[in-house]
């Protein structure tokens, strides 16, 4: 019995507090804005308009309005009585990110009644996004990234843009998990100047990073030399042979190396001088090595004049020098 | 000069000498030429395989002819004046790119699955608007005049013609495909001449 005279109670509300029985969700009036996005730090007004049928009804008017923000009454030195409809409340420097704003009335002096509620998103324009940087996988497409600045505590897209003097390319947007960076999908062409810039834009504003203008062959990243063989002496015990294949990009670009050495046991590397391979090459022999000795090497490459990346380093490859003829006696 | 063809613009700081960025560009322009002329042998290679026979049958030679205006570099064209071969070369390069998209639009039909023929067609128009743009840039560093004369535009015709059914579009194709290695090629040729340290 009790529980119908609750669900009476509730019922006669609802019909109450709508104009008929034909709009049971037609509200008493609204705010505007409806759905705003503010700027943290600025100043916000929303306005509470009452609807002529639901004043008459209740007998009300923009006097007896109250706003709640996350469901606390704002002081009313905040409102201003625009005219008999219609409220204003306003916030100075909103710090909040997320506000629920409400607009009530009170109606026979005691009943308080939402009227309407909105929720204020509040955040931060994009900043210029900044160390805009690509790089070109051997075999792979470009990926760009950059820093995107500030939090901005907005959904923010971030879209690399590219284009040759003579066309320009599809957007690259990025992904939800990986806002910082993007990998065009064409396949780069080297020794074809390409411009490349990012725009960060957001519901508070849109942005653009300088550009940058390079060959996407001075970007490269190889893929490091593979099938790394070392092949021993038996008139020098002193010396190993390396020899390895460089990948296809040697084609195109002049490579050079870096090789590292050590012996079984050792944990730190020894270098070959760089100067000694500088330029494009497919074998090199070590030297001023100890007899009968296994050394493991590595190598890596990258385009000869030092533009781009280093590849990474290659699998080891082991070998032993001869044993020294004379101490053999 | 703009600023995305290499940063050839002499104006852009007027205390460096202009022609270490014309080195750079030409040889940059080579590289690219070089770099275009293996990826066309690919094309022409990847078409053949797609057309079925007689296409790739030793022997198989179909005529050939003018495609919209545009030839073969002529067999003179080696002893011309530099400038004036790049000019060719240039007009070669602006007139090859409609053809390979009426070449990867007849391909579409004929070949519908043959995406990486298809893409290394779109690739190709592409580029060779690119390389035709960086061989315009050079010839305005060395002061020529950018266009030399250029072959009538007659992309529809080259087009219509083909309607006539499917061998004469594959010979276009395969035509165009010729066309576009053999300037390239030529091209590379022509600006090698004027890398330092080239061929004279």
């Amino acid at each position: 019995m009790l529980t119908l005279k609750i669900w009476i109670v509730q019922a006669l509300f609802i019909f109450f507090t709508t104009e008929s029985v034909g709009e049971l969700l037609d509200p008493c009036g609204y705010i505007k804005p409806e759905s705003p996005i503010v700027q943290l730090g600025s100043n916000f007004t929303a306005v509470c308009v009452l609807k002529e049928k639901c004043m008459d009804y209740f007998h009300v008017n923009a006097n007896y309005i109250f706003w709640k923000t996350n469901h606390v009454t704002i002081p009313k030195e905040q409102y201003t009585i625009i005219n008999k409809t219609a409220s204003s409340v306003t916030f100075t420097d909103i710090s909040l990110l997320n506000i629920q704003l409400t607009c009530n009335i009170r109606t026979f002096g005691q009943i308080d009644q939402n009227v309407y509620g909105i929720r204020i998103i509040s955040g931060l324009p994009p900043e210029k996004p900044t160390n805009l940087s690509c790089i070109v996988n051997e075999g792979k497409k470009m990926m760009c990234q950059w820093d995107p600045g500030r939090e901005t505590y907005l959904e923010t897209n971030f879209t690399l843009k590219s284009e040759w003097a003579t066309e320009k390319f599809a957007d690259c947007k990025t992904k939800r998990d990986t806002p910082t960076s993007c990998t065009v999908d064409y396949s780069p062409v080297y020794f074809v100047n390409i411009e490349v810039w990012v725009e960060a834009e957001n519901a508070l504003g849109k942005v653009t990073s300088d550009h940058i203008n390079f060959d996407p062959v001075d970007k490269v990243k190889p893929s490091p030399p593979h099938n790394l063989s070392v092949s021993n002496s038996e008139e020098l015990s002193s010396i190993l042979k390396l020899t390895w294949i460089n990948s296809s990009i040697q084609g195109f670009i002049g490579l050079k190396y870096n090789i590292q050495y050590r012996t079984r046991d050792a944990s730190t590397w020894s270098q070959i001088p760089p100067e000694d391979t500088a330029s494009t090459r497919y074998s090199f022999t070590v030297q001023d090595l100890k007899p009968f000795t296994e050394y493991v090497f590595r190598i890596r490459c990258m385009k000869e004049d030092g533009k781009g990346f280093w590849s990474d380093w290659s699998e080891e490859a082991s070998g032993i020098t001869y044993e020294d003829n004379i101490a053999s006696f | 000069m703009s600023r995305r063809e290499g940063s050839l613009d002499p104006q852009a700081d007027s205390s460096i000498s202009p022609l270490p960025h014309l080195e750079a560009k030409i040889h940059q322009t080579h590289s690219l030429a070089r770099l275009l002329t293996k990826y066309a042998e690919q094309l022409l290679q990847e078409y053949v395989q797609h057309q079925g026979d007689p296409f790739g049958l030793p022997g198989f030679s179909p005529p050939r002819l003018p495609v919209a205006g545009l030839s073969a570099p002529a067999p003179g064209h080696a002893g011309l004046p530099a400038a004036e071969r790049l000019q060719l070369d240039a007009g070669a390069l602006s007139a090859l790119p409609p053809l390979l998209d009426v070449v990867r639009r007849h391909q579409a039909e004929l070949n519908p699955r043959a995406l990486r023929l298809l893409r290394r067609l779109e690739d190709a128009a592409r580029q060779a608007r690119a390389l035709g743009a960086a061989v315009e840039a050079v010839l305005a560093a060395l002061g020529a005049e950018t266009r030399g004369p250029r072959p009538e535009p007659a992309v529809a015709a080259a087009a219509a013609a083909t309607d006539a059914g499917v061998f004469p579009a594959k010979v276009l194709g395969l035509r165009v495909c010729g066309l576009y290695r053999e300037w390239v090629s030529r091209t590379e040729g022509d600006l090698g001449q004027l890398v330092p340290g080239g061929p004279a």
